[in-house]
């Protein structure tokens, strides 16, 4: 090697060294699939993704996507679990710690932060090209009715509803969080404690008399948040905290809204069977395939082996969760050699059912996962696809419902008997294909205050078996779960009727109390 | 005629021979890689007759017919007695004496002599790990390294393995060493979403030449942030100046099932199903109620109005079907390999290719390698050295249906459980219970015909990786050498799963197929000056400064379809749903600059000190560098003037260092604050707040106090290593938990101290030790290795970490804390608990939990290798064991339930309670499992067991064809074996293997493997 070639090897090298260690720009790289935090919400179109985003929380199967609708149902006396795959089974015996889990919690409140973030990129104006009034309704109705249902499903899940409460183990609510959080120091500095549960609805009602006012309807359609669903929870809420006057306010102001898209006896099951129910005032949508919860977990699976109504020979879900005895006798199913504990365990056939257009939505699933059981079919895969359903949140005849009991409850500021019986009556007759002078109507014109409050608990009970109310009108009444002849009882003073807090924001925050019993 | 010639030559001189006095014996001497020796020392036992080989290490030398043996030695090679017979042509081969300490090992950009090196280092050679049947050379590292603990996650071929060296040194950050392979850090993604790919399987485990693990900090410390986990450096074979050896290898072999699980009957069935209904309902469990229901369950015709005595009897006649049989199969192992190397002064080379295939004992999980390799070097100059190393490979695996959980369809999660009543086939052939027939599936919860589903079912993954380097050495002065690397490690990874439209997951949706398409860009360059130079006769300075950058590309697409036309479409061209379609992005980049002078005395006293600072996109915006740095000592007492010439003694070497490096093995972005996509909804996608940002985070470090102690023994017939060292972490990266409420779960933050304290024994010894080529030889390696792990602290005083209670100060990372599980009550059959006082209860609360003990990592492990040589047999076997941690076995979960709703192991049936007084840990049947206001049976430490075991791992015979009669065939090797491994476990474990990771719920248990190869040179 000569020493030209030595010097223009060395050359080479050293400028090999110089181009490698003095690019500063080495260590940069930055996410695809993410954009940085702080202007993520500065155009019109992000605050609509955002806002996109808090609906598709409630998709979860945490949520309406199964625990909000199927766990009520199995907590209280409508549910039996078969033990098809063993989901459900512990909720239904009622064994301590099955019940909803911190799930709600977690998805609830990272809801609940995404709201207020996007309040906050709403109210600070950075957001270019400035919106209109009408952009800004628009999102701050959805936004308050969300943050609204978001709190109710919470509060009512892990507290005690007012009214209904065993004073030495009321711990409260939930903490209330209402401005953003959006930095590590505000993160790690947040320590709340639950707030009474009359804060906790104040704020509920705060939010949602606000979304009301600025929502329109039929507006957003019922697959977002709209003026009759917001009145249509406050209706809920109200009844739950035992206001019955703005209760029947709140369903008067529905029904006058939306009280014709009741369903008939006619169209009762073909609403069942369609996309979208008539009476739906808001629903969760699922819409395409990679929305679907599949085979495990979605409502369909959860409460039927069935694929197609009154197809036994294909077999698809697990079908955990069939309806009890009691539930059976009010939906007027009687299995071929009665409702018996002996004839309910072998392979069921249905002998005969009353004429309540309700009980269609029940019959005997398949024998793919064990012996057959008389199946729930209000999700049976609507949206075309097998476990693809849109999950009612509020229909329209719940504001009857709510009206009739806010008139026929003893003691009500609006109790009415008159009005509540006429109200029953308005359900009634669009649901069993012979009320109209039959004997029942006879009997139900005869009904005293508390037999006509029953009657309308029952066809609560009824109307909306299956859909995630039964435990919560229970425990807002204060009522003991009564479960036989399937399971042991559950006095309202048990410590099982409240879950468990996440025991991690327990051992982190010592502001915050658990429930009693855990 | 060629060979004919020596055999008549034999004869003719063993017919002169006992005619003459003195006859001429001939041969060549070579060292054991077959290089010829000059010089080396042919002496006839008993007389004064002797000579020196020559240049190409021929010898001849007239001995008297009285001499019975020819006495060969050399320098640094142990004497070799030969014993002569009529031959007259000899081929000698003479092992190196062997001094550990005058190995050369891989330090990190540098290789040096382990005796000038001060740092706790494991070596493995090839001939430790030469034609194991493992995918993947992390497998073949089990117990042969002290302190390097090698977990297989399951029995996959090309699975995952789990590598700890020195135990667990961080909660949230990755604990994977780092593996660089001629250089090139490999990266350990495992991107493969259909089955495992090892990130390791690229390369052929029979390419290696050496493995050398940096266990401690002052060693690792030049890797810097990379390093905290130890270092595993991969050197493969190359070629050497001489004739072009080839050298060809094939084994092939079986591979079987380890153990099947004993299970119930159908009768057995029959009786627990009934129980479980009985106790439930409080009626004897052959109530005709009773009875009945379960028949029906069982679809046993008319079960619904038979008699009690007319149930028991159809009960009785219950068919029993084994679908552990039917799903687990005998797999096969094929290998070939063919390499060339050689070359000449100026170029040296070697070619290697390479096919394997294997299979798992499941269907349809295998693996399929086909590999070229390509290592050349070059000297361009007396100053210049260019080289490259090449290695392309294709790896196919066909799925199994999951590599883990419980997957309805899956055999390995079902096979045990399915009700023993389910036929496999109806009696036409065809399978039983299938979508579209009457019945459309089986019988229980685990309803899928897993025999069917396997068969129909079909996907593959492969991979297809490039890892390669340019090397320039250019040597400035005699003292001074420039280096150069660039090395990429390119791979793509391509994957397709087909639920076929006739199986249980398929039908509904008339088909669902999936594929994948992953690449990774791996890309790393250094350059550095490394110097040597001797001042005076005893002072030896030599060292490295350097560069180097690392950047790392992750892209992938992935596509979902459903509905397809027949079972026979599965493109996803047919399909009418197109379900879901992904795209994912990721990488980080490194730079770091470094340093480390090494000094040495008289090669007595050494010191070395290392220093790095290391950039890397990961961190925050504040903390993306860290500097990190080492230094060692070592003193080689053995040159002392008073062991010079110990007849004990003859090696002994003190080591000490300190260093620190970093980790940074978190996710990628966990710095940023971040929207991400936050689902979709009513046909709009949506976002989310995903992640704050965290612009604090920061490494975590780790620093490691050892002190070494090497010796020999007798010649070194017995040598060791012993390290004694302690491993803080600092700045522990944790998921550091907020409050839920705030909307998110946790912050990655750099939180806690935690500490690894142990003690490693490496010992080797010759038993006996041959005096005579071919006479008995037994040599003996045993690893052992102690590690204590602890929290030492935590953040803001708490004890416990909020949300993961497994995290605790002053016990180790991991550790098992829940309630005692104290059997069951005797008097009624329900499981018990002891609460907070000690007191015996049905319903354990959150207070009730106690420590139990380490979950994860075992506190003592290790390995015996036995090496015995005779005449032309050597025969090996490997023990390797673990000791002290506790951990719950999901497979076995599912089989010990109390509920009937799957078949369960004969052993949980056998004990399970059934009468009042009765003493067991099986609690009664009951249909849901849980007792009314009682905990679930499984709760507490119920599932948990000892995982204690020694298993023998690898068992081999070789024979090797003497080396004249190698010759006259032509050849220069010739060797034959035979192996087993997993052949014997001494462990009461009562699910398929102790030997796995994380949850062993429907994972592919690992298998009985028996090969028999050769391996020929020529």
């Amino acid at each position: 090697m000569n020493t030209k070639k030595i010097y223009q090897t060395g050359l080479a090298l050293a400028s090999l060294l110089v181009i490698f260690s003095s690019c500063s720009k080495q260590l940069e790289i930055a996410p695809r699939q993410s954009i940085e935090s702080t202007t993520a919400l500065s155009s019109k179109e992000a605050i609509d993704a955002s806002i996109t985003s808090i609906y598709a929380t409630y998709k979860s199967a945490r949520l309406y996507g199964r625990d909000l609708i199927a766990i009520p149902e199995v907590l209280a006396d409508n549910g039996f679990a078969t033990n098809k795959s063993g989901r459900l089974l512990n909720e239904a015996n009622n064994v301590q710690n099955a019940h909803f889990t911190g799930t709600v919690w977690t998805n609830s409140f990272a809801s609940i932060n995404q709201i207020n973030n996007t309040i906050a990129a709403i109210n600070g104006g950075a957001i270019s090209p400035a919106p209109t009034t009408a952009d800004i309704d628009r999102w701050l109705g959805q936004l308050y009715f969300l943050r609204g249902l978001y709190y109710f499903d919470m509060v009512r899940v892990y507290g005690y509803i007012p009214g209904a409460v065993v004073a030495p183990q009321d711990k409260g609510g939930v903490p209330i969080s209402i401005s953003g959080i959006a930095t590590v120091a505000d993160a790690l500095a947040w320590k709340p404690s639950r707030a009474p549960l009359a804060d906790v609805y104040t704020q509920i009602f705060k939010d949602l008399i606000a979304a009301e006012a600025k929502l329109t309807f039929p507006g957003l359609g019922v697959n977002l948040a709209n003026k009759a669903a917001a009145q249509a929870l406050l209706s809920r809420v109200y009844l739950y905290t035992k206001d019955y006057t703005e209760s029947k306010k709140w369903s008067d102001a529905v029904i006058t809204l939306a009280g014709s898209k009741l369903a008939t006896t006619a169209n009762f099951v073909a609403q069942w069977r369609a996309e979208t129910h008539t009476e739906t005032l808001f629903q969760i949508r699922y819409q395409t395939p990679a929305e679907n919860i599949g085979v495990n977990e979605s409502l369909q699976t959860s409460f039927t082996t069935l694929v197609t109504p009154g197809n036994q020979a294909a077999t698809g879900g697990f079908g955990d969760v069939v309806p009890t005895i009691t539930l059976l006798n009010d939906l007027g199913i009687t299995l071929t050699g009665g409702n018996t504990t002996t004839v309910y365990a072998l392979n069921h056939t249905i002998a005969t059912r009353n004429t309540d257009v309700r009980n269609l939505m029940f019959e005997p699933g398949t024998a793919g996962r064990g012996n057959i059981k008389v199946e729930c079919t209000k999700y049976m895969g609507k949206n075309g696809i097998i476990n693809l359903d849109n999950v009612p949140v509020l229909r329209i005849s719940e504001a009857l419902l709510n009206r009739a009991e806010a008139f026929a409850t003893a003691g009500s500021p609006v109790l009415n008997l008159a009005s509540a019986l006429a109200d029953l009556k308005a359900i009634k007759t669009r649901r069993y294909t012979d009320y109209t002078g039959s004997a029942q109507e006879i009997a139900d014109n005869a009904m005293t205050q508390a037999q006509l409050l029953e009657e309308i608990l029952r066809q609560r009970r009824i109307e909306f078996a299956f859909e995630g109310h039964r435990f919560f009108d229970l425990k807002r009444l204060g009522r003991d779960l009564v479960k036989g002849p399937h399971y042991n009882n559950v006095a309202f003073t048990d410590t099982r009727i409240l879950p468990a807090l996440p025991q991690s924001d327990i051992d982190g925050n010592s502001n915050l109390k658990q429930n009693a019993g855990y | 005629m060629r060979r004919v010639l020596p055999a008549l030559l034999c004869f003719l001189l063993a017919f002169s021979s006992s005619m003459a006095q003195n006859r001429t014996i001939t041969g060549k001497v070579t060292d054991e890689t077959g290089k010829l020796l000059e010089g080396a020392s042919v002496q006839a036992k008993g007389s004064k007759s002797a000579n020196l080989t020559k240049a190409d290490g021929s010898f001849s030398i007239q001995v008297a017919p009285s001499v019975r043996s020819l006495i060969v030695s050399y320098v640094g090679s142990d004497a070799l007695e030969i014993l002569l017979t009529t031959e007259s042509v000899y081929a000698i081969s003479l092992k190196k004496k062997i001094d550990p300490l005058e190995e050369v090992v891989v330090t990190g950009y540098q290789a040096r002599k382990k005796r000038d090196e001060a740092g706790a280092i494991s070596s493995i050679k090839a001939a430790q790990i030469e034609n194991l049947p493992n995918a993947s050379l992390d497998k073949a590292l089990q117990g042969k390294a002290a302190g390097v603990l090698v977990q297989a996650g399951n029995g996959l071929p090309g699975g995952a393995i789990n590598v700890r060296i020195r135990g667990q040194g961080s909660y949230l950050a990755g604990n994977d060493p780092l593996y660089i392979v001629d250089g090139v850090q490999i990266n350990t993604r495992s991107d493969g979403n259909f089955t495992q790919n090892n990130p390791l399987a690229f390369l052929n485990p029979d390419d290696i030449e050496t493995i050398d693990i940096l266990k401690d900090a002052a060693s690792a410390a030049i890797y810097g942030s990379n390093a905290s986990n130890g270092v595993v450096i991969i050197t493969t074979k190359k070629g050497k100046a001489g004739k072009t050896k080839f050298n060809a290898n094939i084994y092939m072999g079986s591979v079987q099932m380890m153990k099947k699980l004993e299970v119930s009957n159908s009768q057995e069935y029959f009786r627990m199903r009934a129980e479980a209904y009985g106790n439930t309902g409080n009626l004897p469990w052959d109530s005709e109620a009773n009875l009945r229901t379960v028949l029906t369950e069982l679809r046993v015709p008319n079960a619904a109005t038979m008699t009690q005595a007319q149930a028991l009897a159809a009960a009785a006649t219950l068919p029993t079907y084994d679908w552990q049989d039917a799903a687990f199969r005998n797999g096969s192992i094929q290998n070939y390999e063919l390499s060339a190397s050689g070359g000449n002064e100026k170029t040296t080379f070697r070619v290697a290719g390479n096919y394997s295939f294997q299979e798992a004992n499941v269907t349809k999980a295998d693996f399929k390698r086909a590999g070229i390799r390509l290592d050349l070097q070059n000297k361009a100059t007396d100053r210049l050295t260019i080289g490259t190393s090449i290695n392309l490979s294709t790896f196919t695996q066909n799925n199994p249906f999951a590599t883990s959980g419980s997957f309805l369809g899956s055999p390995a999660f079902s096979a045990s459980g399915i009700i023993p009543v389910n036929p496999i086939t109806n009696a036409d052939g065809t399978y039983y219970g299938v979508p579209g027939q009457v019945p459309a599936n089986l019988i229980g919860i685990l309803n899928q015909n897993i025999i069917q589903v396997n068969d129909y079912n079909s996907g593959y993954q492969r991979t297809n990786q490039l890892v390669g380097n340019i090397t320039l050495d250019y040597k400035i002065t005699d003292w001074l050498t420039f280096k150069t690397l660039v090395g990429m490690d390119y791979r793509l990874t391509q994957g397709k799963n087909v639920r076929d439209a006739r199986t249980a997951d398929g039908f509904n949706l008339k088909g669902n197929v999936n594929v994948q398409s992953n690449w990774n860009t791996n890309i790393n360059t250094y350059q550095t000056l490394n110097f040597n130079k001797t001042f005076g006769s005893k002072n030896r300075l030599d060292g490295l400064v350097g560069y180097e950058y690392r950047r790392e590309n992750n892209e992938s697409i992935t596509a979902n379809g459903q509905g397809f036309p027949t079972y026979q479409f599965t493109s996803l061209q047919n399909a009418a749903v197109p379900a879901a379609v992904g795209e994912f992005y990721t990488g980080f980049r490194r730079n770091g600059v470094f340093g480390k002078v090494n000094y040495g005395y008289d090669r007595k006293y050494l010191i070395a000190f290392t220093i790095r600072r290391d950039g890397s996109s990961r961190f925050g915006a504040d903390n993306q560098y860290g500097t990190f740095w080492g230094v060692s000592g070592a003193w080689n007492i053995d040159q002392e003037g008073f062991l010079k010439n110990n007849r004990i003694l003859n090696s002994l070497k003190l080591r000490a260092s300190y260093g620190s490096t970093g980790n940074d093995q978190i996710g990628n972005f966990d710095a940023l604050g971040l929207y991400g996509g936050g689902g979709i909804y009513n046909g709009s996608s949506g976002i989310s707040y995903t992640q704050l940002a965290n612009p604090n985070l920061k490494w975590e470090r780790n620093v490691t106090t050892n002190l070494g102690l090497d010796f020999g023994l007798f010649s070194n017939r017995i040598t060791g290593t012993l390290e004694v060292y302690e491993k803080e972490t600092q700045d522990l990266l944790i998921n550091q938990p907020l409050q839920i409420s705030t909307g998110f779960s946790s912050i990655t933050s750099n939180v806690g101290r935690l500490t690894n304290r142990g003690i490693e024994l490496t010992l080797g010894a010759d038993i006996i030790k041959a005096k005579r080529q071919g006479a008995f030889n037994w040599n003996v390696g045993f690893t052992f290795a102690y590690n204590k792990n602890e929290v030492k602290e935590l953040y803001a005083g708490l004890q416990i970490l909020p949300g993961d209670n497994s995290v605790q100060v002053g016990q180790p990372l991991g550790v098992l804390f829940t309630q005692q599980f104290a059997g069951v009550n005797p008097a009624t059959g329900r499981p018990m608990w002891y609460d907070t006082l000690g007191n015996l209860t049905y319903q354990v609360l959150a207070k009730d939990r106690r420590i139990i003990g380490p979950q994860n990592t075992p506190l003592y492990q290790g390995g015996l290798r036995n090496s015995l040589t005779f005449k032309n047999f050597t025969f090996d076997f490997f023990f390797q064991y673990e000791y002290g941690r506790f951990t719950s076995d999901g497979q076995a979960n599912f089989l010990i339930e109390n509920i009937a709703r799957i078949n369960v192991l004969k052993q949980a049936y056998n004990e399970r309670w059934t009468t009042p007084g009765q003493i067991t840990f099986f609690p009664r049947y009951l249909t849901a499992g849980t007792e009314s206001k009682g905990s679930g049976a499984q709760s507490g430490t119920r599932t948990f067991f000892k995982a204690d075991y020694v298993r023998l791992k690898n068992v081999a015979v070789y024979y090797d064809l003497s080396p004249s009669l190698v010759k006259r065939a032509g050849l220069s090797s010739f060797r034959f074996y035979i192996q087993g491994t997993n052949l014997w476990t001494a462990s009461d474990w009562f699910s398929y293997d102790i030997e796995f990771v994380g949850t062993a719920t429907g994972i592919v248990p690992q298998t009985k493997n028996y090969t028999v190869g050769v391996q020929v040179g020529f």
